[in-house]
């Protein structure tokens, strides 16, 4: 081993709780990249599993691109292709089942399952179903459906008894006719007739997947690309990519939870970078002797490098395992949920390489980049510094290059953060946490003696000498104090996104949702594949006495180009009744407008990827093919602004996309009317529609505001995760802080300081540092918090910015506790030193 | 023959607004062999000189010639060079790695040579054996007496066979006794192993065990003289330095 490996071992292993600490904070950082980069190809396979299943077995699988039905025709002119030898043709959509009513999977009501029509005469030469017990499928009548064992075995299902499943004239009840033998993965199906299906959901006359066998000896490849050229661009042939409406959600849903691995990896690397820092003002003199015996700059940066890679090795590796742990974890207690919410099955797929490659990335080069500065800076250290007689570093002036830069910065920042440009105060915002950095030690020293005031009430001795000590090691004390800063901006930060978003909804919901009751399934989570209802809820609501109106939305998805659009079917004239929308271009009476055919009107997230204008005409991809359709408004209602989304009128969505089923039914209520007298006949109609639930307007806001509200407490749960490293950080400090002020802290005790005394000296300290973090922090995590919900805002998404006080008071709280905790070890083991040796102490 | 010239050697140290004339040309000459003590009082530069002729730091002006070559033209990886090979130096405050053993840190300039672990060790065995060390050469430098620590900074600085030791304060953390060890090794090696010496030290008693004697004062040299080796030596520079200061 070389001088410098064996050198980087050592001082390692010579402060072993530090290394450990530190490679904790790695540790966690890829832990979270592995585990949530791990869930990804699970959920993904999870997703697509179904169609993956079914498609090996047949020549060519063919579907809209956008999953939605299209005209049982196609399946006459796919029979009559060349190359063709059979053809069958199914229809499939998810069905939400009444909690009360569903079957029970290992304790839990399956509330979705998808419903499966197939021909009875055709499906088993192309594409068999395997009845182990009961009729096969020829056999079926159409009041039978077939299950899977594992659901007969799970919900202890016998032959003959009653399935209630929701339909769109409300309900209707199958009788069990035999069982179906498993497919590992894929969504929970049942299978009924497709004519029955087709009653149920409401599909007359439309398949959603014609399933191909080819004449013996066709060339495959070229008779499916046939196959799309006679059907026209809104179709698939092929292995399908599975339901990627569906994925994007559970991707958008995911992508915060990278997102927060990242950043646990980026604190990560800061207290790497501040470990180090600490390293090389503590080997000073080591640094400085290894140069005055020779060593070159080269060699000392390369030791101090060392040091960290390996650390980031140890860290990734432990990190991966964790990671791979956690992921397991999270899946195994994921999976119930998952399967009986959204009816699949999630089998733990093997980590990508892909993210295994990331977190290597990320950990070791994160580890080593983050001590290449210290490494350079350790390398810079004079060989003078060997000689100096003991007692740590001198004082080191503050360079007025660097203080001036700082100020510098620090005015720009405040005056981007003034132009109320959104851009300006980004770049001001970034400007402001340089000059944070740069001007920490000139104004740590002022900004401690604001809290020491407050400090003094309680202890006024150790205050005062905590202080002399921040002043002395100013430099160290303001990095500690910025890992302070940036920690607590983080949550200042999001907890400022957070409430300022649950604020913009509720906000919306009030300013948007006019209707008294609104009738929808219990889980809207599969969105355009559910079962809906005919007109006739809304129409035997709207029958109800004291109801104004009844109007519904119905729910499309369609394409755009790569983008997936999901569509929001209303009735232009009754639409406003009941409900209003944020104009960003066009008026209310744009909607009315939506009468004309082929008209839309976009949501602000669509408008604002695609940059169209009003009257732009935009493509929508349909199973007949692309048609273009004329922007006549751009605008946002709180159901729909979270993905990119257009509202058309009814009439369209039917045309040209097959849906004439209502997904969610807005009920107004009279002037005068109280909701009380009219709740129980509404509930009473909704007894013939199982697969719909009552929601008071004001009840739903109110759970919304309490979802977000938990949601948020889960948040700084995850958060206070985050302020570890700074707790490290500290704790790092304080400690660096008593070993070399040991000579000191031996002559206190010697002319009298108890030990609580010189305990509450090193509490003082890091008090007093984690105060200053925290005021920083606050200050500059409400700024990044006001440039994200901005930013949000300029996306077409709905925040308001508001101060999130809680969560000041929160982070000012976690600052106070912290700051405590970090002062335990160091100020134990300062008030325990033995006071003759610690006088000798050179 | 002269082994290192030092010509009209100046610096000067900012600190803050007022800048201190540490160095206000200092010229000096040491031949092979030779054993000087530098003498002053506190702040007179001593230190400073012996950070200039060892190539720790620069000069604002003047030069050091060492052998042929002048160190105020090398670069940093040349005067590393010049640290590694040809000049041992020796600090007050031991300055000892303190997570290597005793033998490793008397290797550690041939290994950051590249010389292999075994040859360097069995040369730092020699020079600890040498200094009276040879049962302590795995002990880590907290277990070793102040004493002791510095006869393993010596052999530290002893193992790559420079031309110039120089040595500042060697007996300033040391009592008397270990103080006096220390004082006649250094001069032994002069005697006996014709090294080129070069002591800082504010103790008359032991710049008495020097073959020369400089003083320092303000930043200039005031007194450059040879000692007799008689007996009266210590009182005789002790007397003087009470004059001087
Ligand atoms: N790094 C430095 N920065 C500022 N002033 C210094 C520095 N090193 C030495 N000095 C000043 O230079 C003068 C000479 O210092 P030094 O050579 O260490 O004196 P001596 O070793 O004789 O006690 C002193 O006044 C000292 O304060
Ligand atoms: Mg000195």
């Amino acid at each position: 081993m070389s001088a410098t490996t064996t050198l980087a071992l050592r001082y390692l292993l010579r402060r072993k709780t530090r290394a450990a600490l530190t490679t904790t904070a790695i540790v966690f950082g890829v832990a979270l990249v592995v585990a949530m980069g791990g869930m990804v190809p699970t959920l993904t396979a999870s997703l697509t599993s179904s169609v993956l299943s079914s498609v090996e077995q047949v020549d060519a699988s063919i579907s809209t691109t956008t999953q939605a039905p299209f005209p049982a025709d196609v399946l006459t002119r796919v029979r009559a292709m060349q190359g063709v030898k059979l053809a069958s043709g199914r229809v499939q959509g998810m069905v939400s089942l009444p909690a009360k009513s569903a079957p029970q999977l290992n304790g839990k009501p399956i509330v979705s399952l998808q419903l499966v029509g197939l021909e009875r005469d055709e499906v088993d030469p192309v594409r068999p179903v395997t009845v182990t017990e009961g009729k096969p499928v020829k056999e079926l009548s159409a009041d039978d459906v077939l299950v899977s064992e594992t659901l007969r075995d799970g919900a202890k299902l016998k032959l003959g008894d009653a399935l209630l499943v929701p339909s769109v004239a409300g309900s209707r009840t199958f009788h069990v006719a035999g069982f179906v033998s498993t497919r590992p993965g894929g969504i929970e199906s049942v299978f009924v007739t497709l004519p029955a299906a087709q009653e149920t959901l409401g599909l007359t006359a439309q398949l959603s997947q014609v399933d191909v066998r080819f004449s013996e000896g066709v060339d495959a490849p070229a008779t499916r690309q046939a196959l799309l050229t006679a059907l026209g661009s809104g179709y698939l042939a092929e292995a399908s990519r599975g339901n990627t409406q569906l994925i994007d959600q559970v991707m958008r849903a995911a992508m915060p939870m990278q997102a927060f691995g990242v950043l646990a990896m980026v604190m990560a690397g800061f207290i790497i970078f501040i470990t180090f820092r600490t390293v090389v003002v503590e080997r000073r003199r080591d640094l400085g002797l290894l140069r005055a015996l020779g060593a070159s700059q080269r060699t000392v940066l390369a030791m101090v490098t060392v040091e960290g890679l390996l650390l980031g090795v140890v860290g990734t590796v432990l990190g991966i395992l964790v990671g791979i742990g956690m992921e397991r974890l999270v899946i195994s207690g994921l999976a119930p949920v998952w399967r009986s919410q959204v009816g699949l099955v999630l089998e733990p797929q093997p980590t990508a390489l892909k993210t295994l490659l990331v977190a290597v990335v990320l950990g070791v080069g994160g580890s080593v980049l983050s001590c290449l500065a210290p490494a350079r800076q350790a390398s810079r250290v004079s060989p003078r510094e060997a000689m100096r007689p003991s007692g740590g570093d001198a004082r080191v002036p503050v360079s007025r290059v660097r203080l001036g830069v700082g100020i510098a910065l620090g005015v720009l920042g405040v005056v981007g953060l003034i132009t109320g440009v959104l851009a300006w105060q980004s770049v001001g915002a970034l400007c402001f946490i340089v000059a944070v950095f740069l001007v920490g030690p000139s104004s740590i020293v002022p900004l401690t003696s604001v809290f020491r005031r407050g400090l003094d009430v309680v202890m006024a001795q150790e205050g005062k000498l905590a202080q002399g000590n921040v002043a002395r090691q100013r430099h160290r004390s303001s990095i500690t104090a910025s890992v302070m800063t940036v920690a607590l901006a983080i949550i200042v930060a999001l907890a400022a996104l957070t409430n300022s978003t649950i604020e913009g909804v509720v906000s919306q919901i009030d300013r948007t949702l006019g209707a008294d009751f609104m009738v929808m399934p219990p889980t809207m989570m599969v969105g355009s594949g559910s079962v809906g209802a005919s007109a006739d809820l809304a129409r035997s609501l709207s029958a109800v006495e004291g109801v104004d109106v009844a109007t519904s939305l119905r729910m499309g998805a369609s394409r755009s180009g790569t983008q997936n659009v999901s569509l929001v079917g209303i009735d232009p004239q009754a639409y406003l009744k009941v409900a209003a929308m944020d104009f960003e271009a066009g008026t209310p009476e744009s909607v009315g407008q939506l009468a004309q055919p082929r008209t839309l009107i976009m949501n602000a997230l669509w408008a604002k990827q695609t940059g169209a204008k009003l009257q732009d005409q935009v493509e929508l991809l349909t199973p007949n093919g692309p048609v273009q359709y004329r922007v006549v408004g751009i605008g946002n209602d709180v159901l729909n602004y979270r993905v990119p989304s257009a509202y058309l009128s009814q009439a369209s969505l039917q045309q040209d996309f097959q849906v004439d089923s209502d997904l969610l039914v807005f009920v107004d209520l009279k002037q005068g009317v109280s909701s009380q007298s009219v709740r129980a006949e509404l509930e009473q109609r909704l007894e013939a529609w199982p697969g719909f639930i009552l929601r008071g307007t004001s009840e739903w806001r109110d759970k919304m505001l309490d979802d977000g509200r938990k949601k948020l407490n889960a948040m700084y749960v995850l958060l206070v995760v985050l302020v570890v490293p700074a707790l490290i950080a500290l704790a790092n400090t304080l400690g660096i802080n008593v070993l070399e002020r040991v000579r000191e802290i031996g002559l206190l005790r010697a002319i009298g300081s108890t030990q609580r005394q010189v305990r509450r000296l090193v509490l003082a300290e890091s008090l007093l540092l984690a105060c200053v973090g925290a005021l920083v922090g606050i200050g500059v995590g409400l700024w990044l918090g006001l440039i994200t919900v901005r930013a949000m805002e300029s996306f077409g998404l709905v925040a308001t910015f508001r101060i999130p006080v809680s969560g000041i008071a929160t982070t000012a709280v976690i600052a106070l506790v912290f700051g405590a905790l970090a002062a335990v070890l160091p100020a134990r083991h300062a008030s325990r030193l033995k006071i003759v040796s610690a006088l000798r102490h050179e | 023959m002269a082994l290192i010239t030092a010509t009209q050697l100046v610096k000067t140290y900012a600190e803050g607004a007022t800048a201190v004339r540490a160095l206000a040309g200092v010229s000096l000459t040491l031949n092979e062999g030779d054993f000087v003590a530098v003498m002053g009082p506190s702040g007179c530069g001593k230190s400073t000189l012996l950070h200039l002729l060892g190539g720790l730091d620069r000069p604002d002006a003047g030069t050091v010639k060492l052998g042929s070559d002048e160190l105020t033209t090398l670069d940093d990886e040349g005067l590393t060079l010049v640290r590694r090979r040809r000049i041992g130096f020796v600090f007050q405050s031991f300055n000892l790695v303190p997570v290597m053993s005793a033998i490793e840190n008397v290797a550690l300039p041939l290994t950051l040579d590249g010389v292999s672990a075994s040859v360097a060790e069995g040369k730092a065995k020699v020079w600890l054996e040498r200094l009276g060390l040879g049962d302590r050469v795995n002990h880590l430098p907290d277990q070793l007496s102040g004493g002791q620590q510095q006869r393993v900074a010596i052999a530290r600085a002893l193992v790559t066979e420079p031309v110039l030791l120089l040595a500042d304060e060697p007996t300033g953390n040391l009592d008397s006794k270990s103080a006096d060890d220390i004082a006649r090794l250094l001069r032994s090696l002069s005697d006996e192993h014709r090294r080129t010496v070069l002591m800082v030290t504010h103790d008359p008693r032991i710049a008495a065990s020097a073959r020369r004697l400089v003083f320092l004062k303000d930043g200039v040299i005031v007194d450059d003289q040879n000692l007799s080796a008689s007996l009266d030596t210590s009182s005789k520079v002790r007397s003087q330095l009470e004059a001087l200061s």
